[in-house]
């Protein structure tokens, strides 16, 4: 069950009811038990993974919880110096330790197994037989439990939390199990850390009518970009990609960039709806995109799209590489030998491709994810490197950057290189990466623009130019939104021009969304990590 | 606090560290730079700075790194 189906429509308006008519004090047990309804429905085979992962992590943070609690209540001891109180936390962090580490590799397992097991279904077939075994595993034998990724990244993030002391440890198992499986957050994310989302669901979730009308429009909104923008697009460029030996230069062109729009639309569409339906309960989920095609760099780009991710790699996987001894002993060899660009450099290679090549194989496994960890690793030590001295040359070269056409250049080429890394893992491999590539660069054939080419690939002239009119729409809302709140600007109008917006908006979705036999509505992009 | 001091300008002199509030959350010292904090606060102190004190507020003035390190050494 997704959010785009009618199904689903119905499940939310039971729980809606069902949630306001309970007392205050049980509305987060209606909230529980939904989510468990939910992805039971999802598929029932599926809740014995995330029973698994949330008893182990929730045991884990009880055991760490109590050593640590422990602890604090020896250091109140009266005539205790400051170097037993260390010596007391010291050895109250050892017999964490061995919890915690177990607990994260049987996730960490799970995960792994569950998400990249059916990558290697050949090999292990080939082994098997040759071993004598008879019969063969299939890809589709692998359970790959709904939101693996999303949940078990955020079970993670709380036991790590708990070990370095950074929050308290949930007492409530139900309330944990909650946190983690929560309807709204478990398709796609935002990978929501406990110690916010924990609280919020820990809150009185009163009715509030004004946070209700505004989830119910963020849901529209989310609707809008999936089923008009996103689902007509994908038509689009998977008919180049699929059909790449017909189409050459400028149609590549023209799909790349239309590809960065369609995974805009369709990731930040369902986060909207994610983040609307979380509204009309009361509770509000993480950010996870902030205008990422206003950055002016790819570092910044990375800190406006899919947020709750990488802020989850930054602390979990950059920091502890870059505070590890190992790159502290690089700091010291390098800081007073080597020029400081260069030492700045060596200090950042190990943690920058570490966490962008687990960033990739977190998206997919294979070449084409480890060229893109790759890709953007490089382009990232590039930047933090030699940022400043780009700087220093543009201004050298009298190039005046606190102007609208730098800051415009600037978004252009953040935009350009996201389409590359796009190109590395959308056309299915690296060697129709490479052919397209090369045509891009070789073929010049501005003709398909208006020759009826550009329209051969599934997508007719009038789809497109309703393509063209929404992309424009999403782009003043979006240049808005970063002026004012559109849905308080919405609010303070007159009742019939407010609910004509409204109106319109149900009946674009209707009308100009993608529908039919031959579409799936399971097909979130992001739910496949 | 001077010893402190010294060790911080050893791994960027042109900060002004006795003033500066929020070195972190201004990104003063940025996330390049902690690695080269941590590996000269330990050097200096001999300590062992693990993550659960790598947070911005452990970080943002020399005053609270004084107190950590205060309470790293059990002084």
């Amino acid at each position: 069950m997704t959010f785009i189906q009618v199904k689903f429509l119905i499940f939310l308006i039971a729980v809606f009811f069902t949630f306001y008519i309970c007392p205050v004090k049980h509305r987060w047990i209606v909230l529980l038990c939904s989510s468990i309804v939910f992805y039971a429905i999802a598929g029932i085979r599926y809740l014995p993974f995330i029973f698994v992962t949330s008893f182990t992590v929730y045991l884990a943070g009880r055991k760490m919880g109590r050593i640590y609690d422990e602890q604090e209540e020896a250091a109140k001891a009266d005539g205790l110096s400051r170097k037993e109180k260390k010596e007391l936390k010291d050895q109250a962090k050892a017999r964490c330790r061995s919890t915690m580490i177990w607990v994260l590799v049987l996730n960490l397992a799970i995960l792994i197994l569950c998400k990249y097991l059916k990558f290697f279904v050949e090999p292990i077939n080939a082994l098997w037989q040759r071993a004598g075994g008879s019969g063969e595993f299939t890809a589709a034998s692998i359970i790959v439990p709904l939101g693996i990724s999303y949940y078990t990244f955020s079970a993670l993030g709380y036991l790590l939390d708990i070990y370095w002391r950074r929050i308290s440890w949930e007492k409530s198992y139900p309330r944990f199990l909650l946190y983690l499986i929560y309807f709204p957050h478990i398709l796609q994310g935002p990978i929501e850390r406990y110690g916010r989302l924990g609280q919020r669901l820990k809150e009185e979730l009163r009715f509030d009518y004004q946070r209700v009308t505004f989830g119910i429009q963020l849901i529209v909104w989310g609707f809008m970009k999936k089923l008009i923008l996103a689902d007509r697009l994908d038509v689009f460029i998977s008919g180049v990609y699929k059909n790449y030996e017909r189409a050459e230069g400028l149609i590549f062109v023209v799909a790349a960039l239309l590809d960065v729009v369609y995974i805009y639309a369709d990731f930040s569409g369902c986060m909207d709806m994610a983040r609307g339906i979380s509204q009309i309960f009361g509770v509000e989920l993480d950010l996870n995109f902030d205008h990422p095609f206003s950055s002016k760099d790819i570092a910044e780009f990375w800190r406006r799209w899919h947020i709750t991710l990488g802020e989850w790699f930054k602390d979990y996987v950059y920091y502890p590489v870059s505070t590890s001894k190992l790159v502290k002993k690089i700091s010291k060899k390098t800081r007073n030998n080597w020029p400081p660009r260069l030492s700045r450099l060596a200090m950042n290679a190990l943690p920058v491709t570490v966490t962008w090549i687990l960033t990739g194989l977190w998206h997919g496994t294979g070449k084409t994810y480890l060229a893109w960890g790759v890709y953007y690793a490089v382009l990232l030590l590039i930047s933090s490197t030699f940022g400043e001295d780009l700087h220093q040359l543009a201004v050298k070269c009298k190039i005046r950057t606190e102007t609208m056409s730098w800051s415009l250049f600037q978004m252009a080429r953040t935009t350009l290189i996201f389409a590359g890394g796009r190109l590395l893992t959308r056309p299915g491999g690296l060697r129709k990466t490479l052919h397209i590539g090369k045509s891009i660069l070789t073929d010049f054939n501005p003709w398909v623009l208006t020759d009826g080419t550009l329209y051969s690939f599934g997508l007719e002239q009038d789809a497109m130019l309703l393509s063209a009119v929404f992309i424009a729409v999403f782009g003043v809302v979006g240049w808005y939104q970063k002026k004012a709140s559109i849905r308080e600007t919405i609010a303070a109008q007159n009742l019939v021009f407010r609910w004509s917006i409204y109106l319109a908006g149900v009946l674009a979705v209707m009308i100009f969304g993608i529908y039919g036999p031959g579409y799936s509505a399971a097909s979130f992009v992001y739910m496949a990590y | 606090m001077n010893e402190l001091i010294e060790a911080l300008k050893r791994v960027n002199a042109s900060i002004d560290y006795e003033n500066e509030k929020h070195l972190v959350t201004d990104k003063l010292i940025d996330s390049i730079d902690m690695s080269a904090v941590l590996a000269e606060l330990e050097d200096t102190f001999d300590i062992e700075i693990d993550m659960e004190y790598i947070v911005p507020e452990n970080f943002d003035s020399v005053e609270a790194m004084w107190d950590m390190i205060q309470e790293l050494t059990g002084e």
